[in-house]
């Protein structure tokens, strides 16, 4: 008996056939970005956990409507997000309301930004987790997946002023533990330490 | 989006592979991943088995002078046979009697052929009772003067309707083979089953199997052998209790894919299944009882526990590009289960002693495992017994 290696092409076919060796494998090659998304959405492990079942029983439920394998992780991809935003919805309506005063508009990041020095994956998704929900989703939905700000008005069902500020506030939270983490490691070195 | 802030979470999360915990993935894969339901095809194959097995016995009563209910009209017998020819149809008269036919020889072989394909066919006397004594032997009641097929075609014979004399020898006159039954008898049973198995995989550990490489259809590798010692309690009513202990071996080999974090592992399982099983048969008959007589065909209904002993297992995984022996393990795989099933029993006579042959079809309906295994089955088997008192 030979390895039945699973043919890139026929996955798919495989898998609406109902083959559940196929399934299992379709499960196992995309669960690590799916994983990725629901803990940038959900802000911790219990929610991304939540997020994570209902995005692959979506994704299971609805693979009909994928008819080409090279769109499949497109597709999941916005299927996951589509359900992690739903589900932030549901749960943290309230938080995707801004109180800034709105009489003025946003300010503009104009200023310059340089990261001179490599930080780990690891600690970019801490930090993106760390946000304030409203500004964690728009700050998700504009820089990662690429939505305009009315795109992400109409979807989050706020003002497009209303996501330009969560965006704002969103990058100066992220500036300053940028900033407070390139200070402490410089501390370290000056101090003869090292990250090992 | 030029902002260099943007850029970096960007490049760096957009395609972050976060990590799940191995209990999430069982979790998930239990709930998203469905084996294929296979239970419609089964079924109907076993109900299609089962059929075969009933309507045989029940269409083929070798003992018993059934009279046809077609034959109430019958012209032929009442004009040439005659009433003091005719036999009886109630069922205590037609066992003891017996027919003899005599051609006179001026008919020729066409009217001769009629005469005879009539009263085979219509008349009330069965065939073998007639024209064909050597296929009726073992019966008390049979005589050797009566005239063969053979001689018959091979005579210049021509005949009238008129002419035609059936003589009778009553039976009763000899011994009448009664089998006496004890209230309480001891009986041996062997048994051939063939068994369709229904792998799926265990969902109370952390080993994920998705795929079963199984048997299908009707194989040598899946045929048992079982021995059954017990006993009958013979009542006066149709209920005809019986209780024994039967031995089971069977050898079982499944292959099967296993899933972990990183991959997948193909393994087999080659396992000597030895049951202990303690059933209990209430044997229902329908219609009357013929408790003193040759004639007993009932329906069983089996219920049992059985206690599965797996005493010598090998899990041999698959290296490429072959599986590769590793290790056998022995005293694990101990299982409890709750057998249903449902036979026929038909009792045959040899000389004075009686022998019993039941098609059986039965199924596990239940399965507990007393330790921690892969997979579990759900088993179907359909075999043949042969029970000596």
């Amino acid at each position: 008996m030979s390895r039945n290696q699973p043919n890139e092409d026929k996955l798919l076919e495989s898998c609406l056939k109902g083959s559940p060796s196929h399934q299992a494998q379709l499960y196992y090659r995309y669960k690590g970005l799916v994983m990725g998304i629901c803990l940038r959405y959900g802000g911790n492990v219990p929610d991304a956990e939540d997020i994570y079942q209902e995005a692959y029983a979506r994704i299971f439920a609805n693979l009909k409507q994928v008819r080409e394998e090279s769109r499949l992780p497109g597709w999941i991809r916005k299927v996951t997000v589509s359900t992690a935003i739903n589900y932030l919805q549901k749960q943290r309506k309230h938080q995707f309301q801004v109180v800034t005063d709105y009489s003025t508009s946003p300010p503009e990041v104009t200023e310059q930004f340089t990261v001179e020095e490599q930080i780990e994956q690891k600690q970019l998704m801490q930090w993106v987790q760390e946000l304030p929900a409203g500004s964690r989703v728009v700050f998700n939905m504009y820089v990662i997946e690429g939505y305009s700000h009315k795109e992400i008005g109409q979807r989050l069902q706020i003002s497009e002023l209303n996501s330009r500020s969560q965006l704002s506030r969103a990058r100066k939270l992220l500036k300053e533990k940028i900033a407070l983490h390139s200070f402490n490691r410089s501390d370290y070195k000056s101090n003869g330490q090292s990250f090992r | 989006m030029d902002n260099p802030l943007d850029e970096l979470f960007r490049k760096n999360l957009s395609s972050y592979q976060g990590a799940t915990n191995p209990e999430l993935d069982q979790i998930m894969l239990n709930k998203l991943v469905k084996p294929r339901n296979k239970t419609i095809r089964n079924t109907a194959c076993l109900l299609g088995v089962l059929l075969c097995f009933v309507t045989i016995p029940v269409g083929h009563s070798i003992f018993t002078n059934e009279v046809s209910p077609s034959s109430q009209n019958n012209d032929l017998d009442n004009q040439s046979v005659g009433s003091q020819t005719r036999p009886s149809t109630s069922p205590q008269e037609q066992l003891p009697l017996t027919g003899e036919v005599t051609v006179r020889p001026h008919l020729n072989d066409t009217k001769k052929a009629s005469i005879i394909s009539g009263l085979t066919s219509q008349s009330k006397i069965p065939v073998t009772d007639r024209a064909f004594p050597e296929l009726w032997s073992g019966r008390s009641g049979d005589t050797p003067d009566r005239l063969p097929p053979a001689s018959l075609a091979t005579l210049p014979l021509s005949i009238s309707l008129g002419e035609i004399s059936v003589n009778y020898i009553d039976a009763t006159e000899e011994e009448n083979p009664v089998i006496e039954h004890k209230p309480l008898e001891w009986y041996t049973k062997l048994g051939i089953l063939h068994s369709y198995h229904h792998f799926f995989p265990n969902n109370q550990d952390d080993i994920f199997i998705s795929q079963f490489d199984q048997i299908t259809g009707i194989d040598a590798n899946r045929l048992s052998a079982e021995i059954e010692v017990g006993v009958i309690l013979r009542t006066k009513s149709r209920f005809h209790p019986m209780a024994g202990v039967t031995y089971r071996y069977y050898h079982s080999s499944v292959s099967y894919t296993e899933w972990w974090v990183a991959g997948y592992e193909q393994k087999r399982i080659n396992t000597d299944l030895n049951s202990i099983i303690y059933e209990f048969t209430p044997s229902i008959e329908p219609g009357d009882t013929h408790l003193s007589t040759v004639r007993m065909h009932h329906f069983g209904l089996l219920l049992g526990t059985s206690y599965r002993l797996n005493p010598r297992r090998q899990i041999i995984p698959y290296l490429k590009p072959q599986y590769v022996q590793m290790r056998a393990a022995s005293g694990i795989g101990h299982t409890y289960q709750l057998t249903l099933g449902i036979g026929y029993q038909s009792h045959l006579l040899l000389g004075k002693r009686r022998l019993m042959v039941e098609p059986r079809v039965e199924t596990d309906v239940r399965e507990m495992q007393l330790d921690n295994q892969p997979y579990s089955s759900r088993q179907w088997r359909v075999g043949v017994f042969i029970q000596l008192p």
